[in-house]
């Protein structure tokens, strides 16, 4: 038994406890303190449950307790059980290695905030929520989790709640994730009614039982459940969450908004591979939305000034890689990617968050220029993130991009592939026109108050440490291409083996075979790395071109596409869009229910009945003459009446 | 302890607390503050007696008092509780201190009254939660109505006695209704067997059983009680409960009665007023009319849904915080009856979770808005700004409290609002499984209200922070407030935002002053935080709304067999076979 797996997310859970209720007066400015030590902790917990796992190559598991007692509730059991494998492996050392480094930079960072403490304690609790969205064997404990980490956004999001911009921020991304929900929920009641457990292993689980189920059923589930993806990972209609989410604090941004919540959408479809694989038409849905976001945001990417917006339509649009490699049934390469990207768009906000940090907190790129004299560091390091986005060959992201592609390519969608091509010379293009603005030319700001500087160690050492896997990560694991370790590592995962449920083995096995038999061909691996170098390169160049000589007018260009601009310039108006079709009625509708039907309709008879009722008694009262025969007469009579009533209706009625 | 009567000293025992305070008359105000609160203290502690002495596993009433009260008609004195029953008057024990508690400054005058309400209500909610008789459970059930209408009616704020008097000849209305099925059952009752009875157990032909009866020809509860009949008085019931719930459209003097009535009214009455109706439906409406739950549950169940939906829409555009507290519970207790007529055990475990959780949420709301009344004397939610920076620890509990109001996993809220949900979408009828789904829209709908609330009231810049030397605001500290504030906006066109200021005018500070008079400016900033009697009153609802999300279990093992026997007339027997296992 594994019976301390439990320490993983307790660890952060404690931090976060231990700061909120005493980091105001007792550790002060070293409320980081418990939070480093449970992140190194929770690090370390997860290697040796990793390294158990490497050994045996079985998975782990630990049941904690019955979160929903079965035989109270007709039979609808929610162990709370921690399970992980090989994808779980993964995620885990994501969420606790990347977070350790980002809370090591977020001690700089945020080091004169008075809210240093509750800064620390938020970002625990979003660790502990994370971990447990990966760790739940169920899908309500992954739900648990899923909330966990919406609730935490909404915290670091608003975190300066002074601020309006950050109110409205985290208060749109929690309800348009709720949006997405809906569907999860829907997807849940539809999932037990289907199959009787919410359980994704063993015997009784979902993924062992899903032969003989209806495809319209499995299709119903994959597109509810995709709709809660698409809300955790900002994608097709509910994309509009995640730029404003920058808001918060620039570590925020790093950890949740680029390495590890918002991957959680692509990480749940996944997990569901086996349900999703028996819906093509969900998996059809899941990759044609994928690739319209992923191009839609990079269009968006092309023209915005705020650097930390540059990134997070580019995290939109490489969420969107991830999610149409899965709807294209290329789940390691999604991961591969989710992984690589975790590295370098952390690094990137990281980096942008120190030149934030040196600018006195200046975002906007049209502010800054030839910063890399007075930060060094943060230059070099920044420049090996921009080329593993840009996809500069040997880097991380050329690499898993281009095994997204080329997978895509493979099974069935080289239309696909061809859109994914262009979105990585636009990824090219805006990564470095970012690179020039900010770090090349002549400065754009005023040297007499403004002055840049380097970020202390404790940033630039997190920024180093990323850099590096971001550079070589893809080399490590990425080759031969196609087959490289992550393949070999996650292969368990989807070949059925690893102790995963017996029955969905023989159904993978032969999915798995059917692969192993038309490997990509070669001149399609090769003609993938020469289209991703090329088009790597020429995005580079351009931007170049553009913002590092000048040569080609940046404004000309503007002029000339002046329609297309626009679209992009205001996010192809899908805010507006909302606002004018679903906030601005419901808000409409909700006043006149409150007004018409509430306070109108409903009380309006209620205080009608009341004035009758007066009004009435008014006039009855003058009944009461006080004449002793007009009584007289009036009882004789209702004598009559009742009597009557009671001959007539009264026996049949008490009989009946 | 067999012999010990302990329902009845939990009902009286508040009573003996009025007894105190009208024997002493000159008793000091803080003497009969500190006797109504030991006493509802004794009470609550006496009251976890039933949780330690009772039989799980059983769907047998325990703990007993059953003898004749009125020969002539047969009435009884009978009290019983079950694990749903304990669960209530355990909640009501919690709350009574609580109200109390948090009454101390903000009643003061006619001080020994209102006490004497608060303990009034108290037994009068206890007797209604273990009565087994129907007249019995009548008379407490209007006894708990009176002082009720007078904590409104006496204590409230401005518009109190249009409010109290909506509120009574409503609740009034409903419980009318009742007395006359009372009376119809009986007398349908006597026909068939000859026996004077008002016992719950035996009208419900739980004791003694159908069977056991041995009537020529009546065989089932339909022919025993003909379907006519069952439409009639369980319409009458069900109104009766409908109104106490509330039930849209009977729900329009919920909104006043919450408004008006002072914080202990409010959380009485949230806490736990409503879930006498829900309570009802549960004991009464169920076994007595089984034939007719049925025949109006579609009815029901889309009821259900539109109060969840309308309630949460409502609720939107308030501009009185506490009104948008009293229409959200609207949409929360929507779940109750959703969860009640859906009759599988799952949906009918998530029904009475909501209703505990709203009482521990809903009341924890109700005290957060009555701290605030206190200090600002008003409830208009424009009047307020940045609550997090100028009261910090009420602001973090109250955004605790949004959260498990929102239905956050982990806290009771989301455990009963799921199970609601979920056993509802499990029903075998397609209209449930619509009004499922329909009603799990409103997990958008909460999160709307609550947040858009909190931004409201508790984000954003308190004004004269910076002024304020000794200010820990963030403004003078934080450097990322010295941004100018035009550029942090430009790109951020703020959808989902509806408090655009009024056009002329940026402040709406400046609007408040005009209502409001100049006198609580220099308040504004200088409201204290909240102080340890209150904390005292929040923090405990804040653990058990917390422990009980993450470990619901032991409620529903308390809950289990009562509802399976609740549920006998639905499912064949079925959960309570299940039990037997």
């Amino acid at each position: 038994m594994e019976n301390w797996l439990f320490l993983i997310p307790l660890m952060p859970l404690l931090a976060f406890a231990f700061d909120l209720l005493l980091g105001r007066r007792f550790p002060g400015k070293w409320a980081h303190a418990p939070a480093w030590i449970a992140m190194a902790v929770a690090f370390v917990v997860s290697l040796l449950a990793v390294l158990r796992v490497a050994r045996t190559g079985e998975p782990v598991s630990q049941t904690l307790w019955r979160w929903m007692p079965g035989a109270d509730l007709g039979g609808f059991d929610i162990p709370f059980t921690i399970f992980i494998d090989q994808l779980t492996s993964v995620m885990i050392l994501i969420i606790t290695g990347i977070g350790f480094l980002i809370h090591i930079y977020s001690a700089g960072y945020m080091g004169h905030d008075p809210g240093y403490y509750r800064f620390f304690a938020y970002l625990s609790l979003f660790v502990f929520a994370m971990l447990v969205l990966v760790l739940g064997d169920n899908f309500l404990v992954m739900f648990f989790g899923w909330e966990g980490v919406g609730l935490c956004s909404y915290l670091l999001i608003g975190y300066w709640f002074d601020r309006r911009s950050a109110g409205d921020a985290a208060k749109k991304a929690f309800i348009v994730n709720r949006v997405g929900d809906f569907g999860f929920l829907i997807g849940m009641f539809l999932l037990f009614t289907t199959f009787g457990t919410l359980s994704f292993f063993g015997p009784e689980g979902i993924f062992a039982n899903l032969a003989g189920k209806g495809e319209g059923v499995l299709t119903a589930i994959g597109l509810l459940l995709f709709v809660g993806a698409m809300g955790k990972s900002a994608q097709g209609p509910l994309t509009v969450w995640l730029p404003d989410a920058m808001e918060g604090p620039t570590p925020v941004s790093a950890l949740i908004h680029a390495a590890t919540m918002v991957t959680a959408g692509v990480y749940m479809m996944v997990r569901a591979h086996a349900l999703y694989e028996a819906a093509p038409v969900a998996l059809l849905v899941v990759l044609i939305v994928g690739l319209a976001t992923c191009f839609i945001a990079a269009t968006i990417g092309l023209v915005q000034n705020d650097i930390k917006r540059v990134m997070a339509y580019s995290t939109v649009s490489q969420l969107g890689y991830m999610v149409f490699a899965v709807g294209a049934g290329a789940f390691i390469p999604a991961i591969f990617h989710l992984m690589t990207h975790a590295f370098f768009k952390a690094l990137l906000f990281l980096g942008a968050g120190s030149v934030i940090h040196g600018m006195h907190e200046e975002q906007d790129m049209r502010k800054m220029g030839g910063l890399r004299r007075s930060m060094p560091i943060t230059y070099a390091t920044l420049v090996a993130g921009s080329l593993a986005l840009a996809g500069f060959p040997l880097t991380a992201g050329f690499f898993s991009k281009d095994e997204i592609l080329v997978g895509t390519w493979f099974e069935g969608y080289p239309l696909a592939a061809i859109v994914g091509w262009i979105v990585a010379f636009m990824t090219a293009f805006y990564t470095f026109r970012m690179i020039f603005l900010t770090f090349h030319g002549q400065p754009r700001f005023d040297p007499e108050h403004v002055h840049p500087h380097e970020s202390p160690p404790v940033m630039t050492l997190p920024l180093i440490a990323l850099a590096i896997p971001s550079l070589l990560l893809g080399i490590i694991v990425g080759l031969p291409a196609e087959a490289g370790p992550i393949h070999q590592w996650l292969g368990p995962v989807f070949e059925g083996g690893g102790g995963h449920a017996d029955a969905a083995r023989t159904m993978a096995v032969a999915v798995a075979a059917a692969e192993e038999a038309h490997h990509p061909p070669a001149w399609l691996t090769v003609g993938g790395f020469a289209a991703s170098t090329l088009l790597s390169l020429a995005g580079i160049a351009l931007a170049w071109l553009m913002y590092g000589t000048g040569r080609i007018s940046a404004q000309a260009m503007g002029r000339r596409f002046a329609g297309l601009y626009a679209l992009f310039y205001n996010k192809w108006y899908l805010d507006d869009i909302y606002q004018a079709l679903i906030v601005a009625p419901l808000d409409v509708l909700a006043r006149i229910l409150w007004k018409w039907v509430d306070a109108g309709f409903i009380d309006g008879i209620v205080n009608g009945v009341a004035h009758l009722t007066g009004g009435v008694s008014q006039q009855l009262r003058k009944v009461q003459t006080g004449v002793v025969s007009n009584y007289a007469l009036a009882i004789a009579l209702g004598t009559v009446i009742i009597v009557g009533v009671y001959l007539l209706l009264g026996p049949q009625f008490l009989a009946r | 302890m067999e012999n010990i009567p302990i329902l009845s000293i939990i009902t009286y025992l508040p009573l003996l607390g009025v007894l105190l305070i009208f024997a002493l008359p000159r008793m000091g105000a803080d003497a009969t503050r500190w006797t109504a609160l030991g006493v509802s203290l004794v009470t609550f502690l006496v009251s976890l007696l039933l949780l330690g002495g009772n039989a799980f596993g059983t769907a047998a009433m325990q703990f007993e008092e059953n003898f004749l009260w009125l020969p002539g008609v047969g009435v009884r004195y009978h009290l019983g509780v079950d694990g749903l029953s304990i669960l209530l008057v355990v909640l009501t024990t919690l709350l009574t201190p609580l109200s109390i508690a948090a009454s101390w400054t903000s009643i003061d005058r006619r001080v020994r009254e209102f006490h004497i309400a608060m303990l009034l209500l108290e037994t009068g909610v206890i007797g209604a939660f273990v009565s087994l008789d129907l007249v019995l459970f009548y008379v407490f059930f209007e006894l708990s109505l009176i002082p009720m209408a007078l904590i409104i009616g006496v204590w409230g704020s401005s518009n109190r006695v249009y409010a109290a008097i909506k509120f009574f000849l409503y609740t009034l209305a409903g419980s009318l209704l009742m007395l006359v099925a009372i009376v119809a059952t009986y007398q349908r009752y006597f026909t068939l067997t000859g026996r004077r009875t008002l016992d719950l157990m035996e009208l419900s032909l739980r004791s003694p059983t159908l069977q056991e009866l041995n009537l020529p020809g009546i065989t089932t509860t339909a022919q025993f009680y003909p379907l006519q009949f069952q439409y009639l008085v369980f319409a009458a019931f069900f109104i009766a409960f409908a109104i106490k719930v509330p039930m849209f459209p009977v729900h329009t003097w919920l909104p006043d009665a919450h408004t008006e009535a002072p914080t202990a009214g409010s959380v009485m009455l949230a806490g736990v007023m409503l879930k006498l109706g829900g309570y009802g439906m549960l004991r009464f409406c169920l076994p007595l009319y089984p034939d007719a739950a049925r025949f109006f549950a579609p009815a029901i169940m889309v009821l259900s849904t539109i109060a969840i939906i309308y309630g949460a829409l409502v609720a939107l555009p308030q501009p009185d915080w506490k009104r948008l507290v009293a229409y959200s519970s609207v949409s929360h207790m929507g779940f109750v009856t959703l969860g009640i007529f859906a009759f599988n055990q799952q949906a009918l475990q998530g029904a009475v979770m909501v209703m505990f959780a709203h009482g521990l949420n809903t009341a924890a709301l109700f005290l957060l808005v009555g701290f605030i009344y206190e200090r600002a004397h008003t409830r208009q939610i424009g009047a307020f700004k940045g609550l997090s920076t100028t009261m910090p620890v009420y602001a973090s509990i109250f955004l605790a409290f949004t959260f498990a109001s929102i239905g956050l996993p982990g806290m009771t809220g989301f455990v009963g609002e799921f199970n609601a949900l979920m056993g509802a979408f499990r029903s075998p009828s397609q209209l449930d499984k619509g009004a499922a789904i329909v009603s799990t829209l409103v997990v958008i709908l909460s999160a709307w209200y609550m947040l858009w609330l909190f931004q409201r009231v508790a984000q954003g810049r308190a004004e004269g922070v910076i002024a304020d030397a000794h200010g820990h605001g963030v403004n003078g500290h934080d450097p990322h407030a010295s941004a100018d504030p035009a550029t942090q906006r430009a790109g951020l066109d703020p959808h989902f935002t509806h408090e655009e200021p009024p056009a002329g005018g940026d402040d709406p500070r400046a609007a408040r002053r005009d209502t409001h008079g100049a006198h609580d400016e220099p308040h504004a900033t200088r409201w204290a935080d909240v102080n340890r009697r209150e904390l005292a009153t929040l923090v405990p609802l804040l653990a058990l709304t917390i422990v009980f999300g993450f470990y619901p279990a032991p409620i529903f093992r308390l809950l289990t067999p009562a509802l399976a026997a609740l549920l006998a007339p639905f499912d064949g027997g079925a959960a309570a076979a299940a039990l037997g296992r």
